[in-house]
């Protein structure tokens, strides 16, 4: 029998409350962990047919959470392969319903229930109530939401968060065909928009709209926060943010579409996984073997609330850095630094590369920048690199400089001789793709047709 | 006349006018090199390419490519490695048309100063090659250059072709074009 909302409500607030507010010991939480397991793993193994063929040998009534690396790993691949058979449910038992991008293969389902919207956003509504507490102390502001929201998960969820905080939100994604450019940056500006909500990719391209406007992004706007997600953002590329607009930006989440919000960020910009909502472990990305629930490695995540699409040890394909940090509240009890997807590392000489280092070597100290791409060739058996850098008009600084600087920096990171050239347009995709991939949005490798 | 230099990349609305120049001078496709088409789109998308503009009229064009990225024709017709030691450092000089009607006073050089100062200022690019023929290359070797292969052979689709590959510096090429200016 699938508990409902208000049932699940009532186990699950008293516990979300004692965790972020740091009286739920190590004990209750592991508690909460072993009966969650059993509770999902059950629910996947009668209502789920790829799950009942999957974990068939699995007794979950005597499953203990030592024994959870003895399961079989759910993985991208089996997610394609299986499509609705994946699902926990009638699909009219779920109240959303989404997909993944699918640049990489079929799109797959990601409906979502009650229960799991409700847990998944409570949580990024503590990350959205820490920032706005700390830029906005006695105030009230606006959220901009800019982002896909046709079977896209973005817009739903933070107009949600937003309820649930008491937040005016606007959504004014500029590619829905009754938005565009031209009335986004309008609203942005008419409704002194305090925080957006957005890619870091679609913040660049919308800096270059609002000076094709005849704006300047740092005094034309009222913008104080950044809420990014959909694509990794370096230090560097937070920087050049800033320099653009003015606006601190933060990591705001990390997650997928089918696995919702793993973590968030808190007031420092640093992501804490959700540890109610998942058991987290750091798996060695070549072997699979488990490194336990901290460490540098591959995400594997069990989803713990038995709705509509619970994953069982899925696999994310995510490289991350899980870092322990005794004597900290429980909610802030470890952080997690995302370095990248396991298919964005980049071969360069034979060494491979994740996209935030690729990104932070390109861009460190690099400010008003509107936009890169990175070229990947081959000459006299070497890889070669050009990088192409869009400036802003506002950009005052010595050009030739600034590119024999990233050139050195390039040869010196990455081991790459490179070309780095300043470009008056770059194409679009370079900025909007970032929804789908930064690989594919931003490298183009000629290496094959050389 | 209003004259002057600007940079554009091939998604510019004037980089039509560019290859109708190219085109009108210098044909499609001279040394029949083979996957011309991709080649080509490859080597216009990571050039720069300068323009010579009367009023709005684009007048002259020289397309500068990234040396060391195996891209550009030079680099299918000799080993620039040899030649260059840090080739990355470079950008081959190539496409080079100035409209008849401007050729034989001061819009050369004019052209060619303006994009000296603007490569000076803009690209750490400082070393030039050059695959050049007759007229051009005593062009080239009057700005400073040096010929540094005399008898490259290209053999194209059914065709052979001889060039003398010319080195220059940035640096010494603004000076002599501005001294002669």
């Amino acid at each position: 029998m699938k508990e409902h909302l208000d049932t699940f409500k009532k186990r699950y607030d008293p516990i979300h409350h004692a965790y972020w507010t740091d009286v739920l010991s190590d004990t209750a939480l592991a508690a909460w962990h072993q009966e969650q397991l059993r509770e999902v793993i059950g629910h996947v193994k009668r209502s789920s047919p790829f799950y009942a063929r999957h974990l068939a040998q699995v007794d979950e009534r005597s499953l203990t959470l030592d024994e959870l690396v003895t399961l079989p790993f759910t993985t991208k691949d089996d997610l394609r392969e299986a499509g609705f058979d994946i699902l926990s449910g009638p699909l009219e038992d779920s109240i959303f319903y989404y997909e993944t991008t699918g640049t990489t293969g079929p799109a797959t389902p990601c409906p979502r229930d009650r229960k799991e919207s409700y847990a998944s956003n409570r949580q990024l509504a503590m990350a959205y109530q820490a920032v706005i507490e700390k830029h906005f102390a006695g105030e009230k502001t606006v959220v901009g939401i800019m982002g896909p929201t046709e079977v896209h998960s973005f817009g739903d969820t933070l107009g949600d968060v937003c309820t649930q905080l008491d937040l005016c939100n606007a959504k004014i994604w500029p590619h829905s065909p009754v938005i565009g450019w031209l009335k986004a940056l309008q609203l942005l500006k008419d409704l002194r928009i305090g925080v957006l909500a957005s890619a870091p990719g679609l913040l660049l391209a919308m800096a270059k709209e609002a000076e094709r406007q005849g704006l300047n992004p740092r005094e034309d706007f009222a913008l104080r926060a950044f809420m990014m997600s959909g694509e990794l953002c370096t230090p560097a590329l937070k920087n050049n943010l800033y320099s653009l607009w003015g606006a601190q930006a933060y990591n705001s989440l990390y997650g997928s579409q089918e696995a919702m919000i793993i973590a968030a960020c808190n007031a420092n910009d640093q992501l804490v996984p959700h540890r109610l909502n998942y058991i987290i472990e750091v798996l060695d990305p070549k072997s699979g073997e488990s490194l336990g629930c901290t460490g540098d490695g591959e995400l594997c995540v069990t989803m713990l609330i038995p709705g509509s699409k619970p994953l069982i040890r899925y696999r994310t394909g995510d490289l991350v850095s899980i870092q322990s940090r005794p004597g900290y509240p429980q909610s802030m009890r470890q952080t997690v630094k995302v370095v990248g997807r396991v298919k964005d590392a980049v071969q360069l000489n034979g060494r491979a590369f994740s996209a935030a280092q690729i990104e932070q070597a390109l861009l460190e100290g690099v400010e008003q920048c509107l936009g890169y791409q990175i070229i990947l060739s081959r000459a006299n058996d070497r890889d070669t690199v050009i990088a192409k850098l869009e400036m802003s008009r506002f950009f005052e600084g010595d050009r030739g400089r600034l590119v024999l600087l990233i050139k050195e920096r390039l040869r010196e990171r990455l081991g790459v001789d490179a070309t780095v050239m300043v470009v008056g347009d770059l194409a679009e995709h370079v900025n909007l793709g970032s929804w789908f991939s930064w690989k594919e949005a931003r490298i183009v490798d000629q290496r094959q047709g050389q | 006349m209003s004259l002057s230099v600007r940079v554009i990349d091939n998604a510019n609305e004037l980089f039509e006018s560019v290859r109708h120049l190219r085109s009108r001078y210098l044909g499609t496709n001279p040394a029949r090199e083979d996957d011309f088409e991709r080649r080509e789109q490859v080597r216009d998308a990571l050039s720069y390419h300068l323009v010579y503009l009367d009023k709005d009229e684009v007048v002259g064009t020289l397309r500068v490519t990234p040396l060391g990225h195996g891209l550009s024709f030079v680099e299918r017709a000799v080993n620039v490695h040899a030649y260059f030691e840090q080739s990355t450092d470079a950008f081959d000089a190539n496409r080079l048309v100035l409209d008849e009607r401007y050729r034989g006073g001061r819009h050369l050089r004019m052209f060619l100063l303006q994009a000296a100062i603007w490569l000076k200022a803009n690209t750490h690019l400082r070393f030039i090659s050059a695959l050049c023929r007759g007229q051009l290359a005593a062009l080239y070797v009057g700005l400073g250059g040096r010929v540094l292969v005399d008898d490259v052979t290209w053999t194209g689709e059914q065709v052979e072709r001889r060039y003398s590959l010319v080195y220059l510096e940035l640096e010494s090429v603004y000076h002599n074009v501005k001294g002669a200016y």
